[in-house]
Formats: C-alpha cells, sequence, structure tokens
C-alpha cells in the first residue's frame, strides 16, 4: 500500500516537540513499515529550504537542549529513501524559487496532481 | 523600560498543537525579566498549558533517551517563569477557566495555577495596564 | 494620537484573511500610530519577491513593518531576504508596546 501524505501546517508546535509531528509521523509509519512520501505544501514548502536555525529556547531560565530542525527531518526522511515532493508554485509565492534547497526533491505543480495521485492507494492531508 | 505594570494575558490554544504556545513563553518570560507583573486568563484548550500529567518521552526518530531528548513540557515552562517572576519580586497569576477545565478533565494543575471564571478575566483586565487577547485560528 | 500595534502570524500566502489586518492598518493609519508585527508565519509576507508582500500592500500607508528575529531564524530568512521597510526587532519590541500602553491586536 503506498501513502502520499501531504503537508501544509507548517512550524506548528515545532519548539515543543522538537520536530515537526507529520514529518515525524511519516518516518514512524515507514518505520512501521507504510510505503510513504510526502508532499509538502503552502508554508511547509519552507521546509525544503537550507539555513533554518531556530535557537533553543528558553522559558524562564529553562533551556531547552534541542531546537527543532524541521529541514533536517526532511532530509533524514529522504536518505531513508522516502520520497519528497513540493509545490514548485508554493515556493515561487513566496519568493523561494531560487533559495538553497534539499537536492533530493521532486518539484511538481498543482495541476500534475493527479499524475502523482495515481502512484498512491492513498492520499492523506494532514 | 522597568516599572510595575501589569500585564494580561489571555490564551486559547492547548499544548503541544500551536506556534504561538512558544511565542507567548517568549513573550511572557521577557515581560517579566522587565519586572512587570503578569496575568494569565486560559480559557478552552489552554488550559491544559500548566496540567500537571505532561510527562516527557523519548524519541526514537530523533535518536535520543528519555534524558538526552529533555522533551519541553508547558507545565515547566510556566512554573519556570512562576519561579523567575517571586525571584524577580514581581506577581505571576495564572486563571483556568472553570468550566473549560471541567468540560476537558483537565483538573490537575500545577501548584499556584487558580481556578476562576470569564469575570476574573474581566477583573484581571480592568486591574492591568495592558491587555492582550491571543485567540486561536 | 493612539497608538496599535497589529500581530500578524499567518502566512499571508495561505490566509487570504491578512488582507483584513492590512486593511485595518490602513484605516487606522489615517487617524493613529500604526505598526505591524510579523512573528510564526507571517514574517513570510516580509521577504522580497513573494506574492503576497504585506510591504508593498501598506506601501505609502504610514505603517511601520517589523519582523520577529526568532521567526526569521527558525524559517531560514536572512535578514537581506527582507524587503525594504521590514525592521528586525526582538519579542522585546511586542512587549514594550504592550508596557507602553500601545493598543495590540494579535491575529
Amino acid at each position: 500500500m503506498k501513502v502520499l501524505n501531504i503537508i501544509s501546517s507548517a512550524y506548528r508546535a515545532t519548539l515543543e516537540e522538537q520536530d515537526d509531528t507529520i514529518v515525524w509521523l511519516s518516518h514512524m509509519l515507514a518505520g512501521a513499515g507504510a510505503e510513504i512520501d510526502i508532499l509538502l505544501r503552502g508554508p511547509a514548502a519552507n521546509y525544503i529550504v537550507k539555513g533554518q536555525e531556530a535557537g533553543p529556547l528558553s522559558i524562564g531560565g529553562r533551556r531547552q537542549k534541542h531546537a527543532p530542525d524541521v529541514h533536517g527531518q526532511v532530509v533524514s526522511f529522504a536518505e531513508k529513501g522516502g520520497g519528497v515532493f513540493v509545490i514548485e508554485d508554493d515556493l515561487k509565492r513566496r519568493g523561494l524559487a531560487k533559495a538553497p534547497a534539499l537536492a533530493a526533491v521532486e518539484f511538481v505543480s498543482t495541476r500534475r496532481l493527479p499524475r502523482l495521485f495515481e502512484r498512491y492507494d492513498f492520499v492523506w492531508h494532514w | 523600560m522597568t516599572g510595575k505594570q501589569t500585564i494580561t494575558v489571555a490564551l486559547m490554544d492547548a499544548p503541544f498543537e500551536a506556534s504561538r504556545t512558544a511565542t507567548i513563553m517568549r513573550l511572557i518570560d521577557c515581560v517579566v525579566d522587565k519586572g512587570c507583573n503578569v496575568n494569565v486568563f486560559a480559557y478552552e484548550g489552554a488550559v491544559y498549558l500548566p496540567f500537571a500529567l505532561q510527562k516527557a518521552h523519548a524519541n526514537s526518530i530523533h535518536g535520543r533517551d528519555v534524558d538526552e531528548e529533555d522533551h519541553p513540557l508547558p507545565r515547566e515552562w510556566i512554573a519556570a517563569l512562576m519561579e523567575k517572576a517571586r525571584v524577580r519580586g514581581v506577581q505571576f497569576d495564572w486563571v483556568n477557566c472553570g468550566l473549560c477545565v471541567d468540560e476537558r478533565g483537565a483538573f490537575e494543575a500545577i501548584d499556584r495555577v487558580r481556578r476562576g471564571a470569564p469575570a476574573d478575566f474581566w477583573t484581571m483586565a480592568t486591574s492591568s495596564d495592558n491587555t492582550l487577547v491571543v485567540g486561536t485560528n | 494620537m493612539k497608538s496599535y500595534l497589529l500581530v500578524e502570524t499567518r502566512d499571508p500566502h495561505e490566509m487570504r484573511d491578512v488582507d483584513w489586518t492590512c486593511d485595518v492598518a490602513r484605516a487606522l493609519s489615517r487617524k493613529a500610530q500604526v505598526a505591524l508585527l510579523l512573528t510564526e508565519n507571517g514574517v513570510f509576507g516580509a521577504r522580497q519577491g513573494c506574492g503576497e508582500n504585506l510591504v508593498r500592500k501598506l506601501n505609502g500607508q504610514g505603517v511601520a513593518v517589523f519582523a520577529d528575529r526568532y521567526a526569521l531564524a527558525e524559517r531560514g530568512i536572512d535578514a537581506r531576504d527582507l524587503s525594504d521597510g521590514v525592521s528586525v526587532v526582538d519579542i522585546d519590541y511586542l512587549a514594550d508596546a504592550l508596557i507602553s500602553g500601545v493598543c495590540t491586536a494579535w491575529r
């Protein structure tokens, strides 16, 4: 069974969770045997861009050990063999068309999504 | 800018779900640093922010055990802010909306969190120098 | 003159309602001092060359635009990538506005 996980909500609770919860879930499902790819759209398209550096938070003197690294999470997902797609138009809209980005990513347009969706048994938009 | 002004903040979002939890904690930390009193009125899902049973966990995807992961918990942030306020000699009052607590069964809150009602928010707002409402989306 | 601070946390490319924030800022600026603070995904509207550029939308209306340094770093947006007219600030900016009594509305 092949699954395409679509992720649009971005940087949501990442500082408390120290990651993006849906990229994390995709890792976990892949580890459980699912054949999963991810499609980043909306603000989550920014996850492929290099140079994201949230410093560890310190709240009331309680210092966080690990700042989230959502770009690294996506890189790691690709390195484990997961497919990473991104909506090209969402990058362009945000002025990111020429930003340094993850190499192992496939750019797709919304118009071509029907062809992409055909490859999967399930399309889950989180 | 220093002084004993009082700032009230109303929150609505549950922990581990929104970007604004961390943003608002950063803000409150800064307001306490500036020597101001802080009131917080937690409405709806925000009553779970100081929930005492929040528990850190290991993270196999990160490859870290529970100690190394050092998962930040909002209840610890709130407790740390309360302690920082105490040390700085400013007041920090956190009120959970009681009916929101009842609906959600969020009864176990950390020490120094009070149960209250929307009228408490009104009292906080009218006795403060400024009030910020951070609604949910 | 009354002062207002509008805080925008939403990506304008994702949420049409961010236009409402700009409409309010423009309307208020006729009679008051207005600033717009972009934080969280709101900073996506401060980047040069983006489609829903909030600085462009407010151009000439006398609304000062600020962007949260932490939110920019979290998203890998360098200060050099921002539109002219955006000032980078820390969370102190919001704290100081509240302490100074600036009427602050958060979206």
